[in-house]
């Protein structure tokens, strides 16, 4: 896995420019609480009152302060961090079902395949976006947790296709064959010899999980469906919206969240055109020859 | 490079370099080859996986594409205008544009497999025709004859026109995409392994096809394949390429009958022959060397029986030491302008040299009983 | 050598085996077609021989190599193991039959996992079937293995797939089985994807581990004159079945199957100055995609054809001693007889080693 991921960084340019941007947010975002700490000393980001509502950028709050009374810069590092956490939860979640669904399907085959690729594909061809919203709704106590198990409802189907098609080629592969005549046995096969040549595919749907959790994230807390006491960029969108800061002469309080976003999603894309641009032999611009 | 060029000549190809970028420098997959091709000949473009044969082709047309580039060079293509007058162009230089409405009209490729000409999903028809319609002016029913022509030449019912690549056998596409590739009636068809895909007997009609075509037509092909029986069968003269490099060019059956380099000889000693007697080959020892990082001196050095020490040392130019015949090796140093006297040129025999040259050992029997085969050198 | 012989039973013997596909086609006609159409064939211990199977592509020869690798069952016929049927084949048999027939593929590269190095394919090989009781002892079988067929075992251990040339690991391969010193080794088109100048020194190997070990082989290629410098008994096979079997130079005397004598015109000579006299026939016809038993497989192509062969499936006439060919135009010669299929009451696979 190690090996792909450096073979990646020294095939593609996008991939390195995508992991440096990434590792520079994950970075931020870990050392976020370094920062605002000292802003807002021991109480949680996300309570309202600590200072005085609309204060321009100054000295105390670099960025200012909310229509809630919280410090701004406290808002975007606490929501970068939760975001990318819930991304990244989604992200897993939503991989390890793809995978083993995919799996399942592609290995065993049969009736099994079947029904799994039936409800796979039920799941693609359904509008995920009112569901989600539907769900959100009707969940009593929205978590964190809970949230991240509804964001990966929609995106494990992708991945599971994904696998699925590649272990039912991996099948016949020959190196599957000498395995078998070499005595090894069938769950021995599974693990040694067709999962590490899925670590690529994996990323990548693990990537596209990551930001489709993201986007969705956004989508529900955007219009304020999410758990309001949990600070997300999403949620900082729809309080910017609400404050109606175009009106206030802020558009920075709503740009920001929104910059931010992208820049994750340009970066988490970056990487996944990279790792494409290393296994695609028709896209190198170098190859990887010994 | 001797041997001068005149209105026989349609290609020169000077010190052609033909690199791919990688991650551990450039591999330099044509390095320097120099050939020419004459009119109306099927020249054979023999050489194992790896010597640069194919890439050497797509040079020539223009179809190299990062990670590969052309490095340097020239490729000379006298296009014949009128009559006996010929306009030369080097295809290395030719812009994007120019080259596109070269290739088709004026040179036509045929790849190793069919679908990397036609596409799934249109009808043969619609294809050969878009080709005619794009190259020349000619009205629907002129292309349509033309087409049918084609398809007869190549052996194919004109109920084909109507069929999806899908629906036809290898063999029947490959003989599409001839058919393709003489429509536009040009001067020079390079075919890249067209058969190695196919079975024996179609290979057999396709190779017979071609010939015929070529000797109507007034065509000029240039044949790539690693296969020598298949050259025996259909060449006039052949190159022989090794490392980047071309070691010798001769006429097919001086080429069989008296190979001059010890590579030729050795690829010629190691095809099996039906009929034969069958003593144990031996091949040619020792391994290919990489594009990466190419053997000081002659390339085939390394696993050469007859190797000496300027071997090592400097590569040998490509010398015409023989009427018509190059070869670049240190054991045929005198050009033929410079020889007194015909000089035999004849190579010892090969087996023999293999047993007896130091270092390059063919396998030894391995002993019966013990488990240990003997080391080798 | 294609009869059995009660009492040397052959290692591998396949009884007219027969494998069909079912092809998907659109609506609800179902077609099928018969990959391997009652083939028998039979591999015995001694004297150790390499029979060459020589079929162009689609003629089943994967088919019958996988089913006799125990890979895919046959849909009809039995492929035996010491006289037992593989399907029955208790634990411990299984671990003999394993170990004792062996294959080599065709694509050098795609049987190693590119994942892993190539020394893998050794150390998974004498892990499982238990070749060494230590890694010291396990890497100087390796190394022994390497050097039989002519690696250094420096050049390989350690080293990755994409490292090594086509030839290389197509000899590694040769170790890898060489470990096991199996009985049979089914190798399907080995040398086809490997260089020319390399071959012969695979193909000399190969005969070498006849000659020295008593490794008999199943020799599956396209290319007659490799099943030439081969030697010994060959069968052509055409759209699923046998039309031809002998020893080779039998069958190069005296070609007795239209197919084989096509088949020998169409080869391109590596001499210039004997090229094709004949002129191809242009219009080559397809397969036929729904297999019917009753007629010749040979019938649409065959200049020779006549009124009974689209009638019947020809059996196998006796040409010549051990020579036979299955051709209505050699009716007049005896036939051959039928080879038995044995019953599900076998208890032991003969000669099982521990």
């Amino acid at each position: 896995m190690l090996n792909f991921i450096a073979s990646c960084w020294r095939t593609s340019g996008k991939f390195k420019f995508g992991v440096t941007v990434l590792a520079l947010l994950v970075l931020i975002a870990l050392v976020a609480p370094l920062i605002y700490r000292p802003i807002i000393g021991t109480s949680s980001p996300s309570r309202p009152g600590v200072f005085p509502r609309w204060q321009p950028p100054s000295s105390t709050n670099p960025l200012g302060t909310d229509g809630h009374g919280r410090d701004l810069l406290t808002d975007y590092l606490a929501g970068l961090r939760m975001t990318l956490y819930i991304g990244f939860l989604a992200g897993v979640i939503a991989t390890s079902v793809g995978v083993s669904v995919g799996f399942l399907s592609g290995y065993q085959g049969g009736w099994l395949d079947s029904i799994l690729l039936t409800i796979t594909n039920m799941l693609i061809v359904i509008p995920s976006y009112p569901i989600l919203v539907a769900l959100a709704m009707v969940t009593p106590e929205m978590n964190v947790t809970t949230m991240s198990l509804i964001l990966a409802l929609f995106s494990w189907p992708f991945s599971a296709r994904t696998i699925r098609a590649q272990v039912m080629t991996m099948k016949e592969r020959p190196y599957v064959e000498l395995a078998k005549v070499s005595g090894q046995r069938d769950l021995s096969i599974i693990f040694t010899e067709i999962l590490p040549n899925l670590m690529p595919y994996l990323l990548m749907g693990f990537a596209f999980s990551v930001v489709g959790a993201m986007v969705a994230e956004v989508g529900i807390e955007a219009i304020g469906l999410g758990p309001s006491n949990i600070i997300t960029l999403g949620l900082m969108i729809n309080y910017a919206n609400g404050w109606g800061v175009y009106s206030m002469g802020r558009m920075e309080i709503l740009l920001i969240p929104v910059g931010v976003l992208v820049v994750i999603f340009a970066a988490i894309t970056m990487i996944n055109r990279g790792m494409e641009e290393y296994l695609n032999p028709r896209l190198q611009k170098v190859t990887t020859e010994s | 490079m001797n041997v001068q060029s005149n209105s026989k000549t349609l290609m020169e190809i000077k010190d052609l370099r033909v690199w791919y970028r990688t991650t551990r420098g450039n591999a330099q997959a044509v390095d320097g080859v120099d050939l020419t091709i004459q009119r109306n000949e099927i020249f054979g473009l023999a050489g194992e996986s790896g010597c640069g044969k194919s890439t050497l082709a797509k040079g020539i047309l223009g179809m190299v594409r990062l990670p590969a580039f052309v490095e340097s060079g020239e490729a000379n293509f006298y296009r014949s205008v009128s009559g006996s007058s010929a306009v030369a162009s080097d295809l290395i230089k030719l812009p994007a544009r120019d080259m596109r409405k070269m290739r088709w009209r004026h040179i036509a490729y045929v790849p190793q497999s069919a679908m990397n000409v036609l596409s799934p999903v249109a009808r043969i028809e619609k294809q050969l025709l878009d080709a005619i319609f794009e190259h020349t002016n000619m009205s629907k029913k002129e292309a349509r004859d033309r087409m049918f022509e084609c398809l007869d030449m190549v052996g194919l019912e004109p109920a084909v026109a109507r069929m999806y690549p899908h629906e036809l056998s290898g063999g029947m596409k490959q003989r599409v995409t001839i058919a393709a590739a003489i429509s536009l009636k040009p001067e020079l068809i390079i075919a890249d392994e067209p058969t190695t895909a196919l079975d024996v007997n179609v290979q057999q009609v396709i190779l017979q096809e071609l010939k015929q075509i070529a000797a109507d037509l007034g065509l000029t092909l240039i044949y790539v394949t690693h296969d020598m029986a298949v050259h025996a069968e259909l060449a006039d003269r052949m190159g022989i390429m090794y490392s980047g490099l071309m070691v010798e060019v001769a006429p097919v059956v001086e080429t069989f009958k008296e190979p001059l380099h010890p590579y030729t000889q050795g690829l010629i000693s190691s095809i099996p022959m039906i009929g034969g007697g069958r003593e144990r080959m031996t091949g040619i020892p020792g391994n290919a060397p990489s594009p990466l990082a190419w053997p000081a001196g002659c390339r085939f050095h390394p696993r050469c029986p007859y190797v000496m020490e300027v071997c090592r040392e400097k590569v040998p130019p490509m010398i015409e030491v023989a009427p018509d015949r190059l070869v670049a090796c240190h054991l045929h140093p005198t050009p033929l302008s410079e020889s007194a006297s015909p000089a035999d040129l004849s190579l010892p025999d090969w087996e023999e040299a293999v047993s007896r040259a130091p270092g390059v050992q063919p396998v030894q029997a391995m002993k019966k009983g013990g488990d240990t085969a003997e080391e080798l050198s | 050598m294609m009869t059995t012989q009660t009492q040397n039973v052959p290692v591998l013997d396949a009884r007219s085996v027969t494998k069909v596909f079912n092809i998907p086609t659109p609506g609800f006609q179902r077609e099928y077609i018969a990959a391997v159409d009652q083939v028998s064939l039979a591999l015995s211990e001694k004297p150790a021989r390499i029979v060459s199977l020589v079929g162009e592509s689609g003629s089943g020869k994967t088919t019958l190599a996988r089913m006799m690798l125990g890979l895919t069952p046959p849909t009809r016929g039995q492929i035996l193991y010491r006289g037992k049927r593989i399907s029955e084949l208790d634990k411990r048999e299984w671990w003999d039959f394993r170990r004792n027939v062996q294959p080599i593929f065709q694509d050098p590269f795609g049987i190693y996992n590119p994942f892993y190095r190539i020394d893998r394919a050794l150390d998974m090989t004498i892990k499982n079937f238990n070749l060494a009781s230590s890694s010291e002892e396990a890497l100087a079988i390796k190394s022994e293995a390497l050097r039989a067929v002519d690696l250094r075992p420096e050049d390989v251990i350690g080293r990755y797939p994409h490292q090594l040339s086509g030839g290389q690991c197509q000899r590694v391969m040769l170790a890898r089985t060489l470990l096991l010193r199996p009985k049979v080794i089914i190798a399907d088109e080995p040398v086809s994807m490997i260089d020319v100048a390399v071959r012969t020194l695979f193909l000399n190997i190969l005969l070498d581990f006849r000659d020295t070990y008593d490794i008999s082989c199943l020799f599956i290629t396209h290319h007659l004159a490799t099943a030439y410098y081969m030697g010994g008994p060959m069968l052509v096979l055409c759209f699923g079945r046998v039309v031809e079997s002998g020893d080779i130079d039998q069958l190069l005397a005296k070609p007795s199957h239209p197919y084989t004598q096509q088949l020998l015109k169409a080869i391109p000579t590596p001499d210039p100055t004997q090229r094709w006299q004949n002129r191809a026939n242009v219009k080559i016809t397809e397969r036929p995609l729904t297999h019917e038993g009753n007629k010749c497989v040979y019938v649409a192509r065959c200049p020779h054809a006549m009124p009974i062969c689209s009638q019947q499936r020809p059996p196998d006439f006796e040409i010549e001693e051990g020579h036979y060919a299955a051709c209505f135009l050699h009716q007049d010669k005896p036939q051959r007889e039928a080879i038995p299929q044995v019953s599900r009451r076998h208890r032991h696979a003969v000669g099982a080693e521990d």
